[in-house]
């Protein structure tokens, strides 16, 4: 009975000791990458899998802002490069536009439709809105006559891959927009 | 004659075994922020996180889990030799050591769960044990924008079956007072005949 208890004992021992000892050998040349592993080494240094900090680049437009003076509708496309070994998907984006000599509020956009981007693909992502004809041309009337108006973009909400973004304002700088 | 078992050491053993295997696949507890963004797959026999789809586990992490395995499976695995021995005179002490493991494992996991969750709440990281929340980030870590995600964590059903587990070994280590008992009303009746049989030759 005491042989059974010392061999328990013994077992629990091995079964602790062994683990531990082993890896600390195996990391006797780095004893902190027992805690930390490379990833999160990584990840510190701006570096996500194969994805690095200089690998995203912001959202750029695509093409110039398709805008009806008539209605008022304002149609904006952004490239968007998925820089990530996931796919992402946009599903919410919004935003108020307003004039950067006023500071009046233009009008309001927000993604036409959800989207899917794929892995390391690009993906464009169309956002839609309305602004006001009266006070687009009351700006360019008072402040510019060059067929631009300088934007900024306010109030940002975006969903992207389930998390949710928020930005005070965004300069845009100027949009053309064909009268 | 026949023969003493404790079956509830028998369905202990092999409950705790099935944690193990059960275990490798489907994690004890989970948590998801976003779309599959961060993943952390937490259980005493395998834990892995996962970070914008790249998998990774910490060394010191994988030595504990290879420590819990090690013991669920011996724990396991002399659970069911005593089961099928239990009124032999070393039977207590297997008893004493395989019915214990489970219980400490299941309870020590859920003390490192909610300390981890405690220290992220006192970060300024509100991480639910169990549910749907929104979390939003410290905004100094995001250069002024707010950025929140939801978080969706549980736990899965191998934690409940571990449950399970180490309320059976509780059960096979209260069974065993029944089990000596019927072992020696069995042993008495015998006992007495052979007495009687000794007198009367």
């Amino acid at each position: 009975m005491e042989k059974v208890k010392i061999a328990l004992t013994l077992l629990t021992i091995v079964i602790v000791v062994g683990p531990l000892a082993g890896m600390a050998l195996i990391y006797r040349d780095n004893l902190a990458g027992l805690v930390v592993p490379p990833e999160i080494t990584n990840i510190a240094n701006g570096q996500i899998g194969n994805v690095t900090a200089s690998n995203f680049v912001s959202p750029s437009l695509a093409g110039d802002p398709q805008y009806n003076p008539d209605t008022g509708a304002l149609n904006v496309a952004f490239n968007f490069t998925n820089p990530l070994t996931n796919q992402i998907s946009v599903d919410k984006f919004s935003a108020d536009i307003k004039s950067k000599d006023n500071n009046a509020l233009l009008g309001n956009i927000a993604l036409s439709e959800p989207i899917n981007i794929a892995p390391g693909k690009n993906g464009i992502i169309d956002v839609a809105g309305n602004l006001s004809p009266e006070l687009i041309n009351q700006i360019q009337t008072q402040y510019q006559d060059n067929g631009k108006v300088d934007i900024i973009i306010e109030n940002i909400n975006a969903e992207v891959a389930g998390v949710q973004f928020h930005l005070d304002s965004f300069d845009v700088g100027s949009i053309q927009l064909p009268r | 004659m026949n023969r003493v078992i404790n079956w509830f050491g028998v369905a202990a053993g092999v409950t705790t075994l099935l944690v193990v295997a059960v275990s490798f696949f489907v994690p004890w507890w989970q948590l998801t922020v976003g779309e599959d963004l961060v993943q952390v797959n937490a259980s005493p026999v395998n834990t892995n996180f996962g970070l914008f789809g790249t998998p990774f586990t910490v060394p010191m992490i994988w030595a504990l889990n290879l420590i819990c395995i090690l013991t669920l499976v011996t724990s396991g695995v002399i659970m069911l030799l005593y089961s099928v021995v239990p009124t032999k005179p070393y039977s207590k002490e297997l008893l004493g050591f395989s019915y214990k493991k489970p219980l400490y494992v299941v309870v020590a996991f859920l003390v490192g769960l909610i300390a981890i969750t405690s220290i992220a709440g006192a970060l300024g990281l509100n991480l639910p044990l169990m549910g749907t929340a929104n979390v939003s980030l410290p905004t100094n870590f995001t250069l002024g924008a707010n950025i929140s995600a939801s978080v969706l964590a549980g736990f899965l059903f191998s934690f409940w079956l571990a449950i399970a587990s180490a309320a059976l070994c509780i059960g096979a280590r209260l069974y065993h007072r029944h089990v000596v008992a019927q072992k020696m009303d069995s042993v008495a009746p015998l006992e007495s005949h052979q007495n009687l049989a000794a007198s009367t030759s």
